[in-house]
């Protein structure tokens, strides 16, 4: 039943202005794919687009092969929860979700049956008659949820979901969603601006900034090798480092703008020469034992802010040489001793450095 | 590769099916689009072509075309008269509307009273009793034994009737009243647009009440000041009905005029004629009010 | 400052806008043939007389009753697709033609009935038919700003929702929207068959010999007498006017529908 979704170059303009694309991506059978970026971005657009609530200007959107370009909404047998969950204010519970149903040609007995089941599924069972303005925000997201796979789509598109929630109850609903969909076994696109509920639902995530697909890969894929700076910044922090890429005695060091000069792992950089942007996580720069032996790329650096955030502490250190960099580390006493004092040494080991072409202008 | 391949796709689709789907507002409006072309845009048109006509005794609209209805009109003292009476009306009752609602509308954009829906409704549920009913309500109140007449007379203000009703006055207050919502409405949807924070602002910045009312709020309430004014301007200068009831009989505006030319005198060209230049006449407060909104904005950008 | 002089403003303003409504109605109680106001007695005689005068009653039930319901109908079911076309796409032209289908509004409504007295004079259409066509132009916009008003406050979402559970165009708008906007539709609705019922300015050109309405043959009375009988007439009419007031007020309210 689970359906293959193919976006091929797909496109939307309003007038001259880019709504979103060109987008490629393919989803696999059962696979959860989140599309995610800042509010702008073109995620709910290509949810649309899938939906077939908007026509592409340009590209093809393939279901199990199919070009649905032109296939209506209401013929494309694809669930959707909206944001604002979308209830019939009219209806009751039951009716909401037996909404699509009639247009199957299911009524009666096998309307209730199935509707029924569909209300077992996202525990609600005894509202059928509620009206939705007498369900909590929760409830009514259930609804919606219940309604959209009744009918069972080919794909479910989520968008937005849980943004109504309070932060306890979309915890609680993702791990709903999320259980839901191995069940029903669907092939489910979800569209989120929150990186952590799309890393905790996702076999996959399309990351978007201005309309444009920046990365389309697994949870921590993205995090480790970003392949924009946008996406880098999207997903967590970084430090970037400016300077050149040069060779000295047969290796090829990075030398910052001030001067720092950074061994390179062997493999990465190849391409890179001339001024190029380092990236490393703040994470990944270590505080190191101040009498352990020296190893690559150990820097003095002067501590010049220290904010305690919990389980872990955030510096800001300037490195001999001038450089400005954050990191985050575990909030261990003698870490805490060590950054108090205001001198550390760190080190930022070749392998998580990540190049990145010089910004613009 | 992929458009070509959707090019033949699209192409394959049934023309009526292609309607729906991507311009469905074109069914939905056809109907009701040419219904408006046919009995509204048409008889306009129709109604200009009349007024170039000459009157024909027995074809009443003649062949000829000429501008004699409306050389006619602007050489014979009796009509400029009518019209420059009709425009003195117009104007002394929409700025007597105008004084009359502004506190109204005010108090109508600010007040979070449980009455103002009462308020609201008792606004406009006299304009949708209609103007003949109204009209009678004043002949009781300013007929000759009316109530205005039996109450100064009990007063002992004055020893007989006085003559209140056929009078320019009545007429006035005839349509002042009948033509308040309509002044109040545009009012209240300007004022509540000026956000109230502005006042506020004004205010701690030391601005009396009366300056606030001056600097920020009359001058942000410009827009609805000019359609209100726009909306009564136009309705009274082209009333027909207050006229000819609480003015009585020999009171000539351009409404009851054109009635007369065309139900009575049946003088379709001069009448056409005429309403022509009444509806030119009635976009002077329009045009007056954007010259002045236009210079006030330019002092504004000077300063 | 000055709030209870403004108290007595607003109750003085109030007091001359309903004057000529409450006076009207009551003065229909006079047992005598002069227009007084306060009534002198309690008496129906007039309300008797209302009955027996058949230029009256056909003018009230037979003509301006039976337009005005028509009118109604008609307004409604053509401002239902044009609110709805006009809120629900983005197209090219959609604003001018949301100023065209306003425009009724701007033109004075004397002009529309003397232009339609010149159509109708060329072209021949029953005398009822005439009146209908003006009423109809002069109320659409009124019905369509109505209508659109309360397509306004529901949530598109939710006909896309229909779409996407299999509901195609047309059993969505009569299984989700039409629903949802029923309030303004019928609200629309009174509002055509008030705005029908009490023209005078295009039913003036327009009546015919057995075609005269309500508000026009009271007008040709008003011009050259007025007995208490037109008393009775307008408290009939006030009485149902303001029972249909009442009814799009709670609806959704006369603010939505004569904003500006």
């Amino acid at each position: 039943m689970a359906a293959t979704l193919e976006l091929v170059e797909v496109s939307k303009y309003y007038g001259q202005v880019l709504g979103v694309g060109p987008v490629t991506l393919s989803v696999e059978p059962g696979e959860f794919v989140s599309l995610l970026g800042p509010s702008g971005c073109g995620k709910s657009t290509t949810l649309r687009l899938i939906a077939g609530l908007e026509r592409p200007t340009a590209g093809a959107i393939r279901i199990d092969g199919e070009v649905v370009n032109d296939l209506p909404a209401y013929r494309r047998n694809i669930g959707l929860v909206f944001q604002n969950y979308a209830l019939f204010p009219h209806l009751s519970v039951f009716d909401n979700v037996a909404f699509g149903l009639r247009y199957r040609n299911v009524t009666g007995d096998e309307a209730h049956r199935r509707g029924g089941e569909a209300l077992r599924l996202v525990n609600l069972e005894g509202l059928e008659d509620r009206l939705p303005r007498q369900l909590s925000g929760g409830q009514q997201q259930r609804v919606a949820l219940a309604r959209a796979v009744v009918i069972n789509p080919r794909i479910l598109l989520l968008d937005e979901p849980l943004s109504n929630l309070d932060l306890a109850l979309r915890q609680r609903m993702q791990g709903e969603i999320k259980r839901i969909q191995r069940e029903v076994g669907i092939t489910t696109v979800y569209v989120t601006h929150d990186q952590t509920e799309a890393f905790a639902l996702s076999d996959r995530i399309a990351v978007l900034f201005g309309g444009r697909l920046h990365q389309f890969a697994k949870p921590d894929e993205l995090y480790e090798q970003p392949a924009t700076p946008e996406v880098a910044d999207f997903i967590g922090e970084t430090n970037y480092l400016q300077g050149r890429v040069e060779t000295a005695a047969g290796a090829r060091v990075f030398v910052t703008d001030h001067g720092t000069r950074l061994v390179l792992p062997p493999d990465a950089g190849a391409a890179a020469a001339g001024p190029v942007r380092l990236a490393v996580r703040p994470h990944r720069v270590r505080v190191v034992d101040g009498t352990a032996a020296a190893g690559v790329n150990v820097f003095d650096a002067r501590v010049e802010r220290v904010v305690f955030a919990g389980d872990a502490l955030r510096a800001t250190a300037r490195l001999s040489a001038g450089d400005t960099i954050q990191l985050t580390t575990h909030n261990l006493p003698e870490t805490r001793t060590a950054l108090q004092r205001g001198a550390v040494r760190v080190q930022i080991r070749p392998e998580d450095l990540q190049f990145f072409p010089p910004p613009a202008g | 590769m992929v458009t070509t391949a959707l090019g033949t796709e699209r192409a394959r689709r049934p023309v009526l099916g292609s309607i729906l789907q991507d311009r469905p507002h074109v069914i939905l409006l056809a109907l009701p689009v040419f219904l408006f072309l046919a009995f509204l845009i048409y008889p306009l048109l129709l109604m200009f072509v009349v007024s170039v006509r000459n009157y024909h005794p027995n074809l009443i609209v003649g062949p000829r075309l000429t501008l004699e209805n409306y050389v006619r009109f602007i050489t014979d003292p009796f009509y400029r008269t009518v019209l420059a009476n009709t425009l003195k009306l117009a104007g002394i009752v929409s700025v007597i509307a105008l004084l009359l609602s502004y506190p109204v509308a005010y108090y109508l954009s600010r007040t979070a009273s449980r009455l103002k829906g009462w308020l609201v409704f008792f606004l406009l549920a006299p304009l949708m009793v209609g103007i003949v009913v109204r009209t009678y309500g004043w002949i009781v109140l300013m007929g000759r034994n009316g109530t205005i007449n039996r109450a100064l007379l009990a007063l002992g203000v004055v020893d007989e009737p006085v003559r209140i009703l056929f009078t320019d006055a009545a007429v006035i207050v005839g349509l002042v009243e009948v033509l308040l919502p309509y002044m109040v409405l545009p009012l209240v949807s300007a004022l509540q647009k000026v956000d109230v924070t502005l006042e506020a602002a004004a205010a701690t910045l030391g601005a009396s009440p009366v300056e606030v009312l001056r600097r920020v709020v009359i001058p942000l309430s410009l827009p609805g000041v000019i359609s209100g004014v726009v909306i009564v301007f136009t309705l009274s200068a082209g009333a027909i009905v207050t006229p000819a009831v609480l003015g009585g009989p020999r009171m000539q505006t351009m409404g009851t005029l054109i009635y007369q030319l065309m139900t009575a005198t049946l003088n379709w060209p001069f009448g056409s004629a005429v309403a022509f230049i009444l509806l030119a006449f009635e976009a002077i407060p329009v045009f007056l009010f954007f010259a002045i909104v236009s210079r006030a904005s330019a002092e504004r950008g000077r300063a | 400052m000055g709030r209870r002089l403004f108290g007595a403003y607003l109750a003085l303003f109030y007091a001359f806008l309903l004057a000529p409504v409450v006076v009207a109605a009551l003065t229909s109680f006079n047992p005598t043939r002069l227009n007084l106001f306060p009534p002198v007695g309690l008496s129906l005689t007039w309300y008797r007389e209302f009955l027996r005068a058949e230029n009256f009653t056909h003018a009230f039930f037979a003509v301006s009753l039976k337009i005005a319901l028509i009118v109604a109908v008609i307004s409604g079911a053509l401002a239902l697709p044009v609110a709805y076309a006009l809120s629900r796409y983005r197209f090219f032209g959609r604003s001018l033609l949301q100023t065209f289908f306003l425009s009724p509004m701007m033109v004075p409504q004397m002009v529309v009935g003397i232009a339609l007295l010149l159509l109708f004079a060329r072209y021949t259409f029953a005398d009822e038919l005439r009146i209908v066509i003006g009423h109809v132009i002069i109320t659409l916009p009124i019905a369509v700003r109505a209508i659109t008003a309360s397509l306004q406050g529901t949530d598109p979402s939710l006909e896309e929702a229909a779409k996407s559970l299999g509901a195609n165009p047309l059993q969505t708008f009569y299984r989700v929207t039409v629903p949802l906007i029923g309030s303004g539709l019928l609200a629309a609705m009174l509002f055509a068959f008030t705005l029908s019922f009490t023209d005078v300015n295009v039913a003036l050109f327009l009546t015919g010999p057995r075609t005269t309405t309500l508000p026009v043959e009271v007008f040709a009375y008003l011009r050259w007498e007025s007995t208490p009988i037109i008393a009775a007439i307008a408290s009939v009419q006030v009485a149902l006017i303001f029972a249909i007031a009442i009814s799009i007020h709670r609806l959704i309210g006369l603010d939505a529908v004569l904003k500006y």
